[in-house]
């Protein structure tokens, strides 16, 4: 069904009359065929001065947002007809068909309104060809938090079209260059407010969260070699993971949360283990002399795909928890690693090395072993990590010179910028789906 | 020919749109009853989504100093991380001490090369000549590469160089070993020299 709407769109030119409200015919934003719906974003309508900036700042950030779902193309609001300081929110037919003539089939408004202190925002999608509201919400906020509401009702939006929310308003953590350094940081996954979460004057990479998201496993050189550390984002408290002789990598939180596959050297070269939580008991998953590293859970939590030299070249293996039923996964390319197990569990992205000697971020389903290329270009793309819902990836690259990290919707090629100019940045980590 | 079969490929398109159209039409039905439909002089009241504030954020929480820490639960912590003002750099890199020289590799090797050999020699006859000198060997990755394989490598790398120096007699308990992957180069640009120059193990005298 997600399949035959995308199809139609295409056959027929133009979005069919009515599909724009068919909630229950659900999209899928990953299909190549997939037509935008053009959509169009005014200001808010400002009920009170005290509102400030907000009508603005929440209808930026739902252009952003619904742009980059790739749902809807944003009409250039330079275009509009009416003023939605003077026009009624909710659209009258004369207004149905100003944003018809811009070319619009649906058109996101509203107003907000400062009440006690807090913004009430009230949001409405409409469908410009049936003329006709689809959605209405009404949030409360501290005005610092306009952007959370805009992010919220691009959520809902998205959900209403594809039948599961987006992923916004999620923050992506990452790992910023500091004179010879690396600290962590925090950023929203629309580039706004970022943070530096360590200061530690050492090597501080390799973020990866907890379930809960309130806490950031890393791996820092803080006491003197690499050693495993927790960080409480609540608290800014660090802790003390693993620290063995050798490397004490990894720190992937387990679906249920009750285990975390770290990678450990001390006897000798790295493997990957399972560490239970409760008595911080080991179970040891390889034995080779290889190198192994990088396990990512599948989200039932019975696989676990890692990268591993044992044939020659890195590439990406997948065992069972138990570290048995061990299958190769990709065959071709010489580097082959960073993979991350998507949170809806078809595909597994990773980084690998293409024939011009480029890395570029790749898919592998983990039954077919089928391969996509999702990037391309003269320059490096990798780290690639999943969005909560599945749809969308965060990676490093340098295509615009230095490292930095970009967000994009799997299948489109709308890369965006996140991390802000002049830090060198890499290694994101988006935050997973609240249990 | 080509020009009379277009219209009736059209026709037929248009008649399964309209058949596949209807099929979704139906299902339409129920949601638009559930959409609240009313003109827009009404006030609405009643929305789906109760009203509250946003989600808190990460950054507006201050952090709150615990006065007594105890491990977070079932996160796998053990103790708190050491504490201190940052005045100086933690755990990183160092360039190879005068007296000793720094050996490189090739790209995704960790085999001590030829011109190694002949230059592990040398750092093992400066530390058969000095005895109290301890080394820290320090292996180091290029940046073509995924982060934690190369936290590996690396570590291969400093052991390849260890091992060889037990070889030639030095005492292992003279020498350590640590890896820092891609993530400390000694040539920042991204070229095939800088990379070569990036693959390599320093060797660093350490105080006890």
């Amino acid at each position: 069904m997600r399949r035959w709407a995308a199809v139609l769109a295409v056959i027929f030119g133009a979005w069919p009359a009515g599909t724009v409200g068919a909630a229950k015919v659900y999209l899928d934003i990953n299909a190549p065929a997939l037509r935008p719906i053009p959509a169009a974003v005014p200001e808010l309508q400002r009920r009170s001065g005290g509102v400030g900036n907000a009508h603005r700042v929440i209808a930026e950030a739902l252009r952003w947002d619904l742009g980059l779902s790739g749902l809807f193309e944003i009409l250039d609001p330079a275009a509009y007809l009416e003023d939605p300081q003077r026009a009624p929110v909710e659209p009258t037919p004369a207004g149905f068909a100003d944003w018809f003539a811009v070319g619009a089939e649906l058109v996101v408004k509203g107003w907000v309104d400062l009440r006690d202190g807090e913004l009430v925002v009230e949001l409405g999608a409409y469908d410009v060809l049936k003329r006709s509201r689809l959605l209405l919400r009404r949030y409360q906020a501290l005005p610092e938090a306009a952007r959370a509401v805009a992010h919220r009702f691009a959520n809902v939006l998205v959900e209403e079209f594809t039948g599961a929310p987006g992923p916004f308003g999620t923050r992506i953590a990452y790992v910023v260059q500091s004179g010879r350094g690396k600290e962590l940081a925090l950023v929203d996954m629309d580039g706004h407010g970022p943070i530096r979460l360590t200061r530690a004057g050492s090597l501080s990479i390799t973020p990866s969260w907890s379930r809960d998201g309130r806490y950031l496993y890393y791996v820092s050189y803080l006491l003197g070699e690499a050693d495993l550390y927790l960080l409480d984002l609540r608290t800014g408290r660090n802790w003390v993971v693993s620290r063995r002789k050798g490397v004490d990598l990894g720190g992937r939180d387990s679906p249920d949360g009750s285990e975390l596959l770290v990678v450990l050297s001390e006897r000798g070269n790295t493997d990957i283990y399972r560490l239970r939580k409760s008595d911080r008991s080991l179970v040891r998953l390889t034995r080779d002399r290889a190198i192994d590293v990088a396990p990512t859970w599948s989200p039932d939590g019975k696989w676990i795909a890692f990268v591993s030299d044992r044939m020659g070249n890195p590439h990406i293996f997948v065992m069972n928890r138990q570290g048995g039923d061990v299958r190769r996964l990709t065959f071709s390319g010489t580097h082959n690693g960073d993979p991350d197990w998507s949170p809806r569990g078809d595909w597994i992205a990773f980084t690998g090395k293409d024939a011009r000697g480029t890395f570029q971020v790749f898919l592998v389903d983990p039954e077919s072993q089928e391969v996509r290329q999702l990037t391309t270009g003269p320059y490096d793309t990798y780290d690639p990590s999943w969005s909560p819902d599945g749809r969308f990836l965060a990676v490093t690259s340098n295509r615009d010179g230095s490292e930095a990290v970009y967000v994009f919707r799997v299948g489109s090629h709308d890369f965006r910028r996140i991390t802000p100019d002049g830090e060198r940045a890499s290694q994101p980590a988006w935050e997973p789906a609240r249990p | 020919m080509k020009g009379r079969s277009l219209p009736y490929v059209v026709g037929l398109g248009a008649i399964l749109g309209f058949l596949l159209l209807g099929g979704c039409a139906k299902k339409q039905v129920r949601q638009e009853a559930e959409t609240p439909t009313r003109p827009s002089s009404t006030k609405v009241t009643s929305v789906k989504e109760p009203v509250k504030p946003a989600q808190p954020r990460v950054r507006e929480t201050k952090p709150i100093p615990a006065p007594t820490p105890t491990p977070p639960a079932r996160t796998g912590a053990a103790e708190p991380a050491p504490e201190k003002p940052v005045t100086e750099e933690r755990g990183l890199a160092k360039e190879t001490t005068p007296g000793l020289q720094r050996i490189h590799f090739d790209f995704d090797k960790a085999v001590i090369r030829p011109d190694a050999r002949e230059v592990l020699k040398q750092n093992a006859e400066y530390l058969l000549a000095n005895p109290g000198v301890r080394i820290r060997i320090e292996g180091h990755c290029d940046e073509r590469g995924t982060t934690e394989y190369n936290l590996a490598l690396g570590e291969r790398r400093a052991k390849a160089a260890y091992q060889y120096l037990m070889d030639l007699g030095i005492d292992p308990n003279r020498m350590t070993i640590i890896s820092y992957g891609e993530e400390m180069p000694l040539d920042p640009r991204h070229n095939e020299e800088a990379w070569a120059k990036n693959r390599r193990a320093e060797f660093v005298e350490i105080q006890r």
